[in-house]
């Protein structure tokens, strides 16, 4: 299990670039999951403040709701793939350790 | 936002021509009235239109950029009224002239039709402003 | 913070579309609905060049809670009156037929450009769960 926490997170590595920050090597998966349920409650929160606002008749656009809406779901739903590649990965290491 | 006031424009210019409208029925309706309750006969109607920014709110740059439109009050005309010489009329004064209405009928045509080609602008509006907003919703997968 | 999403210029020009198309909207509704008012003069919305290469909605740090965006929709519209092309005797400029040119205009791009978004976002949702 040692040897998964310093493998470097190559693909969501990727995925972090639209944050203005230096690229996190040193990451262990622990962390840029972390990261990544963070940012997927961000999404979630933004768009639930765009809803709120616009059904309060505040001066938001229609369109910028739904686009929000739509990061929002599209955020987690990249979320549960990446657990889901994760969970799936944890057992092949569990079963090859098993299975000798 | 934008759209919701692209409607609240368009609503504004509807008010305001069926107003201008409702005028010219009023003005060709008593084309010939000669007594009215102020005295004298029927003056013509017009209604006076105003731009008004959308928000007095100048923090909302957009919003107070955006004019949208108001009838300001319906303006009597002091035009003189036209002298016809009728002496039976009960109406007549004592040289047998009566005064009627300075209305004149063509004059209310063509304004019936520059209301209603202005009235069907905004309808057009807030058509397409529907549309966009349909068009907004089709984002929602 | 949005770290789980890419960058996406793309999405990014389209919503300054929209954003845009929604403003001149207003204006052309502005413009209609003031076509029988004196004196009124004819306004139009301008939108100041981006920097060459610089995206349009991308977030910068808000310094002060006093700067104006550039928010998520690109640069703020400025609303100046527009070229003269008729003037009526009781001063106003509005042309109408113009107005309804831009207004058919700015409809068809806005149409366009939430349906090239509701495509981003499947394209983007088929890169993530694949074919389901």
């Amino acid at each position: 299990m040692n040897e998964i926490l310093r493998i470097n997170p190559v693909e969501i590595g990727e995925l972090t670039s639209r944050a203005p920050r230096p690229p996190s090597t040193s990451g262990s998966f622990g962390e840029v999951l972390a990261d990544a349920i963070r940012s997927v409650d961000g999404l979630q929160h933004e768009s639930e403040a765009a809803q709120s606002q616009w059904a309060a008749g505040e001066p938001v656009d229609l369109h910028d709701v739904l686009i929000k809406i739509e990061e929002a779901d599209l955020a987690f739903r990249t979320m549960m793939e990446v657990r889901n590649k994760l969970v799936d990965a944890y057992r092949e290491v569990m079963r090859m350790g098993s299975g000798g | 936002m934008s759209l919701q006031r692209a409607f609240a424009i368009a609503a504004s210019g509807l008010t305001a021509q069926r107003t201008r409208m409702e005028s010219v029925a009023s003005n060709l309706a008593n084309a010939r009235t000669t007594r009215t309750p102020e005295g004298g006969p029927y003056r013509r109607q017009a209604p006076i239109f105003v731009s008004q920014p959308l928000t007095n709110n100048f923090d909302d740059m957009l919003g107070s950029s955006l004019r949208a439109v108001r009838v300001d009050s319906v303006a009597t005309e002091t035009m003189p009224p036209i002298l016809r010489y009728e002496p039976g009329h009960p109406d007549a004064d004592e040289s047998g002239f009566v005064a009627y209405p300075n209305v004149d009928p063509v004059r209310e045509m063509i304004d019936m039709l520059s209301a209603t080609r202005s009235y069907e602008a905004n309808v057009t509006v807030v058509r397409g402003v529907r549309e966009m907003s349909g068009a907004a919703l089709e984002i929602l997968t | 913070m949005k770290t789980i999403l890419p960058n996406d210029g793309t999405l990014a020009v389209l919503r300054t579309t929209l954003h845009q198309a929604s403003v001149r909207a207003a204006v052309a509704a502005s413009n209609m609905a003031n076509v029988d008012t004196p004196g009124y003069r004819a306004t139009e919305a301008r939108f100041p060049e981006l920097a060459p290469g610089a995206l349009p909605g991308v977030r910068l740090d808000r310094t002060d809670s006093e700067h104006f965006g550039p928010s998520e929709d690109g640069p703020e519209a400025l609303i100046t009156e527009g070229p003269i092309t008729r003037m009526r005797t009781d001063g106003n400029t509005v042309d109408v037929d113009l107005e309804m040119t831009r207004f058919a205009s700015v409809q068809g791009r806005y149409k366009a450009a939430s349906q090239m978004v509701r495509k981003r976002f499947a394209l983007m949702r088929y890169a993530v769960e694949g074919m389901k």
